[in-house]
């Protein structure tokens, strides 16, 4: 190769690069854009991330492709996202845990609030409480009156130590200033199973684990975590409407980018999620499995996630959870 | 209508084309996914979702099911040919499938593991239609100390499975319990055995650790072999005699009964699983065996009895999804979506709120099972004749698939770590004769067993009384007892005495 040739090829390849650069927020997308689920395919969040790609699609114009990389409790996928080129082709769909409780209870080697950038949240469905139909009580006032009883005992199920269904739960617990006794299991469908066969008295879960049985009229809800009623259950209310203002907490999934990933890409994303949030066929498909698509801009979902990690961080420390 | 007309009636719309074609484009690509190790029901119905979540409901839940329980007749086919068992379910059917291909008897044991997976099946779908409603109010009647003291139970077995040595088979069982372990707790929070790193937070991929057990240890040692080539032992092909003798035949038929009912009430049990039923049924069949010597040596019991438990064990776990509407598995879980989502509830009442769709479902997955009988006892013939290929070639491919089939999982580079290290540690336990199945099922019991006895002991407020003050609890104790007292007694009276063989597994 002569050297005129390799020196024109510089040229071209530095001209590539740096016109590619300069572009790249005007072109953006122009390859297909990977989304990041840091979980196995066929879970909450997996579903919701492929609910939300056929909108996304729609207002990105290019193709959405699911990636999982499960493991280390969401830490894997988030690390995945973090060490990734920010040019705006990688993307996390996070789910809460790896953000504000991770970190709190196991050594991650990501900040999330540092090494990742937040483009948008989505609300999520929040987390419920379920209870036997027979339960006698039918919200949380009544339940707190019946367990004040002596000789009375609340055992309340999560989907494990360290979960958000978990520490909602003490949330509430120190909210109503109630002795709760935690049964931990390895997934929210087994508190189900343990409230319907009476082996404990309630259980937090996803709204849609609790679906068949609510339904059928095997068991009730007594309250809502987050700010919005149930599609399924509209009666039930919040917590913050039962008084337990602290203890109220917002579920959500969020878009989350490289450090590093110029703004212009950022905003071309909040965008998509944006319309893609109100989109009419999203917003039914959503609503069919009670996934409420609230968008929340990057600026609002900080500072929630900010007060949710700092509550978790003291309640970690409080419970003796994870790192000591 | 009551479950014959409901039958009858769903065997009319699961013959319809479209749903008869889903049926069969389940049961293949379960096969398919069966066959090839590493990748499980999991892994093979995650890559066709994006192409169900836009089909008729019942038609994605006719192909799912067919998904499900089609890999579990593919899983025993590595198990036969290679020792490298297809996923979870079918470890237990190396130990005899394999050493039954080593005596030329491979077709022999691929059609039983067949045969035993249809008779099962069918029992199954049957128990599904009869039994479902009693079956979920019985299934919530299982809290914490039920499921501690029934994998204890489980876990007892562990005895079983080894040829060599109690001793031996005790402490990799105990060795599985510990691996087991790893990861953050779900009772504390803690990590433990993490060493920092963010992989092992959710504990050591127990598909990774058996891949790499069964499958990388025995091609390493397949290809070690070829260099001392007067040790080398590969499975006899003998095409004149592919299908079973009337001896084999004989001694299957009351095995495939017993594996159906076991795998069936076994994955009824909500978070169970199908691979419990398969080491359940081994157990049983060697406990009540005439000559329980022959275990590990070949036994056509040992293949037919847990294939047919895993089968049915497949079926069985429809149960609570159909009736509780509760999954526990991410395949359940994927399933539940789809109901939720065509806004089709769940419940004991299914078959009443709808009868067109519980039917339908129920009668493809008879119509799949016939079609997977058909399907699979033709390829036994394909699948012996692949022991003409010599070893040390189809090791490499298996090599490929047990690693591509981890991968695929998860994307972690990790789990291949995990495989690699897991076939060090086989090749060496192959080696001291330490057999690797009580590893896996200790591997599988032990965070059923931990939890479990955790939550009861929270609910008691630590008192151990939990256990046999609870009726379901108490029996599986007087069942534990018996199982570990009556060898005791035997050998104190010097009745008889398990002779034990040399021969590894």
């Amino acid at each position: 190769m002569s050297i005129t040739l390799k020196l024109l090829l510089t040229i071209f390849l530095l001209w590539t690069v740096f016109v590619g650069s300069v572009l790249a927020a005007d072109t953006y997308p122009s390859k297909n854009i990977t989304l990041v689920v840091q979980w196995a395919g066929g879970g909450s969040t997996d579903l919701a991330a492929r609910e939300s790609t056929v909108p996304l699609q729609k207002y990105l114009g290019r193709a959405v492709v699911i990636k999982n990389v499960a493991g280390g409790s969401g830490a894997l996928g988030t690390v995945e996202v973090m060490r990734a080129k920010p040019d705006g082709y990688t993307v996390l769909f996070s789910s809460p845990g790896p953000i504000i409780v991770l970190p709190h209870v196991a050594e991650v080697p990501y900040d999330p609030f540092k090494d990742i950038v937040n483009v948008a949240g989505l609300g999520a469905a929040p987390i419920v409480i379920l209870a036997k139909k027979d339960a006698p009580y039918n919200n949380l006032k009544e339940m707190d009156a019946y367990f004040r009883q002596p000789g009375k005992e609340l055992r309340y199920g999560s989907a494990g130590a360290g979960t958000v269904n978990h520490l909602w739960m003490v949330m509430l617990s120190r909210a109503m200033k109630l002795r709760m006794t935690h049964v931990p299991f390895p997934h929210s469908g087994e508190g189900v199973t343990n409230v319907l066969g009476g082996h404990v008295d309630v259980t937090s879960t996803e709204p849609i684990t609790a679906i068949a049985p609510v339904k059928e009229g095997r068991a009730k809800l007594l309250a809502v975590f987050g700010s919005d009623h149930i599609p399924y259950a509209p009666n039930v209310q919040t917590v913050k409407e039962q008084g337990y203002t602290t203890a109220a907490q917002d579920l959500w999934h969020a878009f989350y980018v490289p450090k590093g990933t110029s703004q212009a890409i950022i905003d071309k994303l909040t965008e998509a999620i944006k319309k893609a949030s109100e989109d009419p066929e999203f917003k039914t498909i959503a609503a069919k499995t009670d996934r409420s698509v609230k968008f929340m801009s990057a600026k609002d979902f900080t500072a929630l996630t900010k007060a949710q990690s700092a509550v978790i961080a003291d309640i970690a420390k409080a419970e003796g959870l994870g790192k000591k | 209508m009551d479950p014959v007309q409901g039958i009858l009636f769903g065997l009319g719309r699961a013959m319809e084309p479209q749903t008869l074609l889903f049926c069969f484009l389940g049961v293949l690509w379960g096969t398919l996914i069966g066959v090839l190790p590493g990748i499980g029901p999991t892994g093979g119905l995650t890559i066709l979702l994006p192409l169900t979540s836009g089909m008729d409901l019942t038609q994605a839940m006719v192909m799912m099911a067919g998904i499900y329980y089609g890999t579990m007749y593919g899983g025993s086919t590595t198990s036969i040919l290679a020792a490298v068992p297809g996923e979870t379910a079918s470890v237990i059917t190396v130990l005899d499938g394999h050493q039954m291909a080593m005596k030329g008897r491979a077709g022999a044991a691929l059609a039983l593991a067949a045969i035993g997976s249809f008779v099962a099946g069918t029992m199954a779908v049957f128990g599904l239609a009869f039994l479902a409603p009693a079956l979920a109010s019985l299934a919530l009647d299982f809290g914490p100390p039920e499921y501690f003291t029934l994998a204890l139970l489980g876990l007892s077995t562990a005895a079983l499975l080894s040829n060599v040595s109690l001793a031996k088979g005790l402490s990799m069982a105990v060795i599985g319990l510990m691996v087991g372990t790893v990861g953050m707790s779900v009772i504390t929070g803690y990590q433990r055995y993490t060493f920092g790193r963010i992989e092992l937070i959710s504990g050591v991929e127990i598909i990774a650790v058996l891949m790499g057990l069964f499958g990388v240890a025995e091609v390493i040692e397949t290809v070690a072999m070829t260099f001392r080539p007067e040790l080398r032992r590969e499975p006899l092909f003998d095409l004149r005699r592919i299908f079973p003798n009337r001896e084999e035949t004989g001694r299957s038929i009351g095995p495939m009964l017993r594996g159906g009912v076991i795998g069936f009430f076994v994955g009824a049990l909500p978070g169970s699983g199908g691979a419990l039923s398969s080491y359940v049924s081994y157990a049983l069949e060697k406990k009540i065996s005439k000559h329980p010597e022959q275990f590990g040596t070949g036994a056509p019991e040992g293949v037919a009895g847990p294939e047919a438990a895993n089968n049915a064990g497949a079926t069985g776990a429809l149960v609570p999804l159909l009736t509780l509407g509760v999954p526990y598995s991410v395949v359940t879980a994927i399933m539940l979506s789809a109901m939720v989502v065509h806004g089709v509830f769940p419940s004991p009442l299914l078959m009443q709120r709808s009868p067109e769709f519980f039917w339908t479902v129920v009668s493809s997955m008879y119509i799949g099972n016939v079609m997977l009988l058909v399907l699979n006892l033709p390829l036994v013939g394909v699948w012996a004749a692949l022991l003409r290929v010599p070893q040390r070639w189809l090791v490499g491919l298996i090599l490929v698939f047990c690693v591509t089939g981890v991968y695929a999982a998860n994307f972690s580079r990790f789990d291949l770590l995990v495989v690699t290290i897991a076939g060090g540690i086989g090749v060496l336990m192959k080696r001291a004769q330490l057999p690797a199945a009580p590893l896996a099922l200790g591997m599988i019991l032990g965070p059923i067993l931990e939890n479990a006895l955790m939550q009861s002991l929270i609910l008691s407020h630590g008192s151990p009384l939990i256990f046999v003050k609870r009726p379901i609890a108490a029996v599986f104790v007087g069942l534990l007892g018996v199982a570990l007292l009556v060898p005791l007694l035997q050998r104190l009276f010097g009745r008889r005495v398990v002779p034990t063989t040399e021969e590894e597994m």
